[in-house]
């Protein structure tokens, strides 16, 4: 006996090792944390651009967009959820989700109220920015009187009222290695003095640089000064959280914190809720926030409470119990599959559908054999059976097929065919949403593969995710590719790992990455279609690639940069829209899914849904 | 008895490091995601990333790296800092731990209540229906994965979603603040925990009360005219309940190390089990060190009180 137990006292904790880290097979998630858009210009219902499948399913199960008459105040919403956020932090936060609760707690300079996507409105900001010197000033006025809550995790906080100085520490706080910000070095790239504010930062990782293209002359007036005139995208990104003030005196002791800034966990907000409480991987709870001052925004703030509850792993029974429960919603998980039927079905009225803003793409590897060849690609989406990869997400319920990379609701959408797609002889590979063989072999044959089929060398890779939608939809990539003669070597693996190690690691990128897409940041056309198909993109980030095709084309990455200087909508708009369809006629990659947003709430609770990203607004929901 | 238990100490220190090592190596062998990418986020450049990985200390050399932790974790009982939820790792433990504690124990208790009274009714009736039925439903429950019985019990019981509405569902114990609702959110958890492991220790004590029952000291105490129910309970029994004693050390400590982790998911318990299936997906290496490094220790702790409790209950044990 006493043998026995010393060698299961070595091996039981060494196979406990050994399986802890085997069980990251098990892992990885497939939610796509979503945003919506409207099709511009706002409206009260989330209206669906014209297109069969595309606008029926909307129609059936449309998304509330603006606080109902009705509207009582009071009351505690449950939200269920399945993860936690990203980050605590407003400044680091960079997940959909995340924003849900940001968008209730925090006031960036710019905001998105819920039926109105077609371009921010002023939140912290006092008015709409001026803009001079060709665009490469942005001055802003910050409202008044408007006060911290009290801070999460308890202590004095901070009583004097948000100063312009506070929204420019905010900025600057996010070049800090310990809040680690992901677009301010995308969507700033432009301002004045940020590649000097790096550079200190790589000095001293512990206090918050000063970006000089950050002025303040006076504590309610802020300037962003560019080298270039990019205002557009910079007043998009001033409506993500990390604009929302954060003063300097109260937070840089937590902001010298290594390895991460604790002011997440101490944070004071000023929207109309606060986090009052928040324990990680747990629940987070928001109350009124005291200090807010009721109609100094658009947001009502109807009830009293939110109480997020995470770690709802089986998302099916939580589909379940928010629809026969009371005082729920959903949080970080859509319905898909048979939960998605079930809501359909029998609880239609608790179901709204949302374009989310995002799109679904298999990214063929341009620069490696086969894929360097552009027949070669055209022949892969011309075989394609795109409905038959939707379904691996739940069907018509799950989304739009999409024909290019431009999704609803994003200025460009229209102008780059819409649902319908780019038309022309030219685009007949992506015409066919079921696939076309012999329109395939015969790209297959302009490849030179005079028997339409791949012949010779026909192994390729392909990484994907292992857990389903993200294995069941390469499995249905892998047998349409094996359609066309190519030996398929699949290997999936826990989804980070995927693209940590592979997919956006340029040196180690496979043939096929089947599990990508994007996801806009805010409603324009750069924000979804400059970073995955940038050329610029490659070389900037090497092992955090996200131009999965690792597309170079010249012209395009020309065309993208200087869209990224215009200013009128309309001509902005008709710009991405061009080059959406320049990018699809090189055909880096089979586009298939423009992603709905499925809520679903208990059915005492009024959702209403912000369009922004196809959210819950916790501001405007109420109940009944 | 004092100089073996000193021994198995050692021994046990020995073995976290060994287990920590092993953590180590897996970490950097095998493709794991990379934690600096995964939290500079998708636009990060190789300089935001260069900055993360060197604030986490993730650039220097691993032995460094392991070098570092182990002496912080044994010096100053720190266990690093969470890449993903930004606090330490020890207070994420204790945090999670006292679901976990309350999980275990009461799915224990369950099991050896009727795990051993099955197993002795069933050997003292030998091939009776009695026995042949417990036997039977015993390889059900030990064939039914653990993870779909907490379903299943779920769609049947929960007060949300069940078929019959009788026991609070997913995640009642995180929504419960009173002791009461506490206890009662966790009796479906401890019936789904606790009915495989009831069934497997019905099978050993059936099985290790037949093989004591046909002892000779048993023969001698029934020839001696004691009542049965007496030569059962204080002979048979005794000798026979000591294999079931090793089962239980480690069953608790590995169920406390994280085992536990498909009940906990199902039913939404924010336990340890759930936190290291959350810090393997998003390869939170120091998270998953630090609960495979608690987890062995309990594993070594509670091998080491069966070890001493197998001394006590049986006289012929002795150590050296």
């Amino acid at each position: 006996m006493g043998s026995r137990s010393r060698l299961l006292g070595v091996l039981v904790p060494g196979l406990l090792a050994i399986s802890s880290i085997g069980l990251a097979a098990c892992g990885g998630s497939s939610n796509s944390s979503n945003s919506a858009g409207s099709s511009g210009g706002g409206s009260s219902s989330s209206s669906a651009p014209s297109g069969s499948n595309v606008s029926s399913e909307l129609a059936k199960f449309p998304a509330v967009v603006t606080a109902p008459a009705a509207a009582k105040k009071g009351g505690t919403l449950s939200v269920i959820a399945d993860g936690d956020v990203d980050y605590i932090d407003p400044g680091a936060a960079y997940y959909q989700p995340t924003y849900m609760i940001d968008l209730a707690v925090d006031s960036p300079l710019m905001g998105w109220p819920p039926n109105d996507t077609a371009a921010p409105v002023p939140l912290l900001a006092s008015a709409a920015p001026t803009i001079t010197n060709s665009g490469k000033t942005i001055t802003f006025h910050i409202k008044p009187n408007v006060h911290y809550s009290p801070p999460l995790g308890g202590g004095t906080g901070w009583t004097k009222p948000v100063v312009s100085q506070d929204v420019k520490y905010a900025i600057e706080r996010g070049l800090l290695p310990g809040v680690p910000n992901g677009y301010l070095g995308l969507y700033f790239a432009d301002l004045q003095g940020l590649s000097q504010a790096q550079a200190a930062v790589k000095k001293d990782p512990t206090k918050a640089p000063d970006i000089s293209g950050i002025t303040t002359p006076n504590s309610s007036t802020i300037v962003f000064t560019l080298t270039k005139p990019s205002s557009i995208g910079v007043i998009d990104a001033l409506s993500l959280p990390l604009s929302s003030p954060v003063p300097q005196a109260y937070a840089a002791k937590y902001d010298s914190k290594t390895p991460s800034s604790t002011y997440g966990a101490h944070q004071i907000d000023v929207g109309p809720y606060y986090i009052s409480s928040y324990q990680a991987g747990k629940q987070i709870t928001l109350l009124r926030n005291p200090n807010y001052t009721a109609g100094s925004d658009f947001r009502p703030a109807f009830v009293d409470k939110v109480a997020v509850q995470e770690g709802f792993a089986d998302t099916n029974s939580a589909i379940s119990k928010i629809l026969t429960g009371s005082d729920m919603i959903n949080f970080d998980f859509s319905a898909t599959g048979e939960s998605l039927k079930l809501a359909a079905t029998k609880y239609p009225k608790q179901l709204t559908l949302t374009p989310a803003g995002g799109n679904r793409f298999v990214a063929l590897n341009t620069q490696k054999p086969p894929f360097n060849n552009i027949n070669v690609r055209k022949a892969v989406i011309a075989a394609s059976d795109r409905d038959a990869l939707r379904n691996t997400r739940g069907g018509v319920l799950a989304g739009g097929l999409a024909t290019h990379f431009i999704p609803p609701g994003i200025p460009g959408y229209q102008q780059a065919g819409g649902a319908a797609g780019p038309s022309g002889a030219q685009f007949d590979f992506i015409q066919h949403p079921t696939g076309d063989m012999a329109l395939a072999e015969s790209y297959m044959k302009k490849a030179g593969y005079s028997s339409g089929k791949c012949t010779g060398n026909c192994t390729i890779t392909m990484v994907s995710g292992n857990v389903p939608p993200a294995s069941d939809t390469a499995q249905v990539v892998k047998a349409q590719l094996s359609q066309l003669g190519f030996n398929v070597q699949l290997h999936p693996v826990e989804q980070a790992v995927m693209y940590t190690k592979f997919c956006s690691v340029v040196a180690n990128e496979p043939n096929v990455c089947p599990n990508v897409g994007w996801i806009k940041d805010f409603n324009d056309g750069q924000a979804m279609i400059d970073i995955p198909f940038n050329g610029g993109t490659i070389t900037a980030s090497p092992t955090n690639n996200s131009n999965w095709p690792q597309l170079n084309n010249p012209t395009i990455n020309a065309a993208l940069a200087a869209a990224k200087l215009i200013v009128d909508p309309t001509a902005r708009a008709a710009a991405y829209g061009k080059i959406d369809d320049e990018i699809m006629a090189q055909a880096p990659a089979i586009p298939w899914l423009w992603d709905y947003e499925a809520n679903v709430s208990s059915s005492d609770v009024l959702p209403v849904i912000n369009e922004f990203n196809g959210l819950t607004d916790l501001a405007f929901t109420s109940i009944k | 008895m004092g100089r073996y238990i000193i021994r198995r100490i050692l021994w046990g220190i020995a073995m976290l490091f060994i287990v920590s090592a092993v953590v180590f190596l897996i970490f950097y062998v095998l493709p794991s995601a990379d934690p600096a990418v995964l939290r500079a986020g998708r636009n990060a450049g190789p300089q935001q990333i260069a900055e993360i990985r060197h604030s986490l200390g993730l650039d220097k050399p691993i032995y460094a790296q392991y070098v570092t932790y182990m002496g912080q974790v044994f010096l100053h009982f720190n266990f690093g800092f969470s890449y993903q939820y930004n606090v330490p790792v020890r207070q994420l433990i204790f945090s999670r731990l006292p679901a976990t504690v309350w999980l275990v124990t009461g799915a224990v208790i369950i099991w050896l209540g009727i795990g051993l009274s099955v197993g002795i009714i069933s050997a003292i009736r030998r091939r009776s229906l009695i026995d042949r039925a417990s036997m039977t439903g015993s390889l059900a429950l030990i064939s039914a994965p653990v993870f779909w019985l907490g379903l299943v019990s779920l769609y049947l019981f929960a007060d949300d979603i069940g078929v019959w509405k009788i026991f609070p569902g997913q995640g009642s114990y995180a929504a419960a603040s009173t002791f009461p609702q506490k206890f009662a959110s966790m009796i479906l958890p401890w019936l789904v925990l606790a009915a495989a492991t009831s069934a497997v220790y019905a099978r050993y004590m059936r099985a290790s009360m037949i093989d004591t029952m046909s002892e000779d000291y048993i023969r001698t105490a029934r020839a001696k005219g004691l009542p049965e129910r007496t030569v059962i309970r204080r002979h048979a029994v005794r000798s026979a309940i000591t294999p079931i004693v090793t089962l239980v050390g480690l069953d608790v400590g590995t169920l406390l190390a994280g085992n536990a982790i498909l009940t906990e998911t199902v039913f939404n318990i924010p336990g340890v089990g759930r936190l290291l299936y959350n810090a393997i997906n998003v390869s939170d290496l120091t998270t998953i060190q630090g609960i495979t490094l608690f987890g062995a220790f309990f594993i070594v702790f509670f091998n080491l009180v069966v070890d001493i409790g197998y001394a006590y209950l049986d006289p012929r044990v002795r150590y050296s």
